[in-house]
């Protein structure tokens, strides 16, 4: 209940920037490019999702971006070898869960730090590509691109299924058990579990969860070009942890809502191709973002604890 | 206590699998589950959905109370239920306690406020550096019960 102001405010940012664009560049809604913004940001929607998860839980997955570049590889890899597209999407969704598991594994089953066995796991999928692949290129089969519709019908598929899963997500996060106990260990792991809830399992699930997330955005990124590139997911864990802290989910876990996320997003996203419709210089872009996350951070910490 | 979070999600945190068949929470029946433990129990300081941190520690500690019961125990134990609780709160919870106790719940009452361990129990158990020295009577005073526990229990007995 209380936590609505906050959505609400970064709802109001966004409506006052989409306003300014309405006024001096409505340029910026005309439809093509709108919805190619909106098909490359459906992806790092699902990510954001994981990562909210994860923050939630009071965890951290900066891996997320390696995940998605493994993924992309070896899911073009496959189809490249004349697998069906069903049994490719089947294949990454296994591979993007065991990584995320494996991730969960070291954080729940051994006790180590996220932000330690992250960063591990994000260097070492990285680089162990960058061995295998030597940077080289994966070219697509004819006709898996865009699932073989139009470009349009393509892009309104991949916003639609990225919407109908995150609406399912934060259908569940607010309605399943399990997603209380998700806000349980991130509140306060020592009394969830004097309440009879295993952090354990719990904190497993998120990190698992994430990494399935990942591998159907990964999925969603594959079938938008002819080519995977392996460097594909640079950056992408930054920029979901980024729309999951302006979309007001605290970094210190148990609070937030998917919803935020959400607006988070389209904030972000919005600002760049903003700049170069208002006609301001590019560079700002970083500058703009940053201070939008630093306003963030700052308005949780003015509501009372400690971002 | 899961401070952060509403009194009824706390409430009813250990019971999910009671309340909530096949892992779907029902609101409506947490509302009620909740508001009638709050009348029950004589929670004050909030409504369903008060975090549990805004309430008095007496009222946190019933909440705790609730939680457990909600579970449907038949034994019951409390570790220092009364510890840094006000002086009604601290009646509150051993009327209500009390009343557990009629109603055929067994407790266990692990206390050391000797007020509280004399007035309270049926049986009172003596523990003394880790082994239980003496069982005594409900009848028992202050002075029985600082023998066991100091280690003169045999002369106590006597």
């Amino acid at each position: 209940m209380k936590a609505w102001p906050r959505e609400l405010s970064v709802g109001l940012a966004l409506a006052a920037l989409l306003g300014a664009l309405a006024v001096f560049a409505p340029g910026f809604f005309a439809g093509p490019p709108l919805l190619s913004l909106a098909a490359r940001e459906a992806p790092v929607l699902l990510v954001a999702c994981g990562a909210a998860m994860v923050i939630v839980c009071r965890q951290i997955d900066i891996s997320s971006g390696s995940q998605f570049a493994v993924v992309s590889v070896a899911a073009g890899l496959l189809a490249a070898e004349g697998w069906p597209p069903a049994a490719v999407a089947a294949a990454a969704l296994v591979l993007g869960t065991t990584l995320g598991a494996l991730n969960g594994l070291l954080v729940a089953g051994l006790g180590l730090p996220s932000i330690v066995v992250t960063l591990a796991t994000m260097v070492t999928w990285r680089e162990g590509l960058r061995w295998w692949r030597q940077g080289a290129f994966v070219n697509l089969p004819d006709g898996l691109q865009w699932l073989g519709l139009d470009q349009t019908a393509g892009q309104w598929t991949l916003i639609a299924a990225a919407l109908g899963l995150f609406t399912l997500l934060a259908i569940a996060s607010r309605h399943l058990a399990a997603g209380r106990h998700l806000y349980a260990v991130g509140s306060d792991a020592e009394a969830a579990r004097l309440a009879g809830i295993r952090p354990a399992a719990v904190t497993f699930g998120a990190f698992t969860l994430a990494g399935a997330l990942t591998a159907l955005a990964a999925l969603m990124n594959v079938i938008q070009s002819p080519q995977v590139d392996p460097k594909s997911g640079t950056g992408l864990e930054l920029k979901a942890i980024a729309a999951v802290v302006v979309g007001g989910v605290a970094i210190a876990g148990g609070r937030g809502r998917l919803a935020g996320v959400l607006l988070g997003l389209l904030l972000l996203a919005t600002v760049a191709p903003a700049l170069t419709h208002l006609r301001i210089e590019a560079h700002w872009e970083k500058a703009i973002q940053g201070a939008i996350i630093l306003l963030a951070v700052a308005a949780e910490r003015a509501r009372g604890r400690p971002a | 206590m899961i401070l952060d979070l509403p009194l009824a999600h706390n409430a009813s945190l250990a019971s999910h699998r009671r309340l909530f068949p096949g892992g779907w929470l029902r609101p409506a029946a947490e509302r009620r589950f909740t508001e009638d433990f709050i009348r029950d129990l004589g929670i004050r300081g909030g409504g369903p959905f008060a975090p549990a941190g805004s309430l008095s520690g007496g009222n946190q500690q019933k909440v705790a109370l609730a939680r457990w019961l909600a579970t449907g125990p038949r034994v019951l134990i409390l570790d220092e239920p009364t510890q840094g609780v006000d002086i009604g709160a601290k009646a509150e919870i051993h009327r209500l306690v009390r009343r557990l106790a009629g109603e055929g719940l067994a407790v266990l009452l692990i206390s050391s406020d000797l007020p509280e361990v004399i007035g309270m129990s049926d049986r009172i158990g003596v523990m003394r550096g880790g082994t239980l020295t003496a069982v005594l009577p409900r009848d028992a005073t202050p002075d029985t019960v600082m023998a066991a526990a100091l280690g003169r229990a045999t002369e106590a007995a006597r």
